[in-house]
């Protein structure tokens, strides 16, 4: 039976363009319109992971085995990995720092690009969820590769800034040259984030990216808003630190705008 | 020409040899180097993103 998760990464090696803040804040706004979620923590730097968790259970999940990195390093069925979340509908697989050496654990295995799409099956037969968001880090290595296979959809986080939009072209020249292993990867779409609406640059950026074709843009941009930082410090997602912030309303939009194209 | 637009242009370049999008309804002009001056802007989506800018920068 086919199933009908849509499974979706947000990935750029660019650091610091905001992969795992749109994730954790899209993740949260697709559980505040019904939707089940599981989020996936691909990522060293455990941001997403912080995003929903405090620090204490974040450390102590990444010592112990029940992680991404056991799970994928063991070639784990994921299903067995899962926390739930302080919000009923959306839970969570952790990182671990030990991703950092994950590149040499997939080296030696057979299939090493289709590990996490293996350890993904049971999760997608059961029809559990309605989204599986995943966060990658910066880089573009063989577990990116994990990240890419696995996944229907890809939305690539940007920062409105010249050396964004240089990055963005180098990911693309990537995503062209690996294509023949994802056949099935969707870009959804590029998304501006900490876009900062004082500064006169923003605008050479939009219109920048209007000579995009074939490359969907989302038209909602996420503004610059320290609410996403305070929300952080405080380990919510931005909605439920603080609802009537310009960045959850953002978050919001983009979310539907996300969902708008998935379900198109 | 910018580095943006240079980027841009590169991306645009990618995707022409290899379809990346959802909707390949769409069909892809042929992947020439003249043809990258020649295509017109998506109007929707200029006038949609422009609309969120505050007034002085427009
Ligand atoms: N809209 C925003 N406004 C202010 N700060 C932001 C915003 N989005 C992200 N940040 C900050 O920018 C930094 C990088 O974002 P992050 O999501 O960690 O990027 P990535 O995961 O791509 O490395 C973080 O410190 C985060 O708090
Ligand atoms: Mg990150």
């Amino acid at each position: 039976m086919a199933s009908s998760t849509h499974v979706l990464c947000f990935v750029n090696n660019k650091g610091g363009s905001g992969k795992s803040t749109t994730c954790a804040n899209v993740g949260y706004s697709l559980s505040s319109l019904g939707y089940k979620v599981l989020l996936i923590d691909g990522d060293m730097q455990l941001n997403l992971s912080l995003a929903y968790f405090d620090e204490d259970f974040v450390l102590e999940t990444a010592k112990s085995d029940k992680n991404l990195y056991t799970a994928i390093k063991s070639q784990k069925d994921l299903s067995d990995y899962i926390f739930p979340t302080r919000y009923p509908g959306i839970d969570m697989i952790l990182s671990s720092t030990l991703m950092s050496s994950i590149e040499y654990d997939l080296f030696t295995k057979w299939q090493r690009e289709y590990i996490l799409k293996n350890g993904l099956k049971n999760i997608l037969t059961e029809n559990k969820y309605d989204y599986i968001l995943i966060d990658s880090p910066p880089t573009l290595g063989g577990w990116v590769m994990n990240i890419l296979c696995a996944s229907h959809y890809m939305i690539t986080p940007v920062e409105a800034s010249p050396w964004g939009l240089f990055g963005l072209a180098n990911l693309f020249d990537f995503l062209n040259e690996i294509k023949y292993v994802t056949p099935d990867l969707q870009m959804l779409g590029v998304c501006i984030t900490k876009a900062d609406s004082r500064k006169s640059y923003l605008k050479q950026t939009l219109s920048a990216l209007e000579e995009l074709r074939h490359t969907h843009v989302f038209e909602t941009y996420i503004k610059v808003d320290s609410a996403i930082e305070w929300s952080q410090e405080n380990g919510r997602p931005v909605m439920d630190y603080k609802k009537s912030s310009r960045s959850a309303k953002e978050y919001l939009c983009l979310t539907k705008e996300v969902v708008e194209r998935v379900t198109q | 020409m910018s580095l943006s637009k240079k980027s841009i242009h590169r991306i645009n370049k990618a995707v022409e040899t290899q379809d990346f999008e959802k909707d390949s309804s769409v069909p892809l002009p042929p992947p020439t180097l003249s043809d990258t001056e020649k295509t017109p802007k998506n109007p929707l989506q200029k006038s949609r993103m422009i609309q969120n800018l505050p007034d002085y920068l427009l």
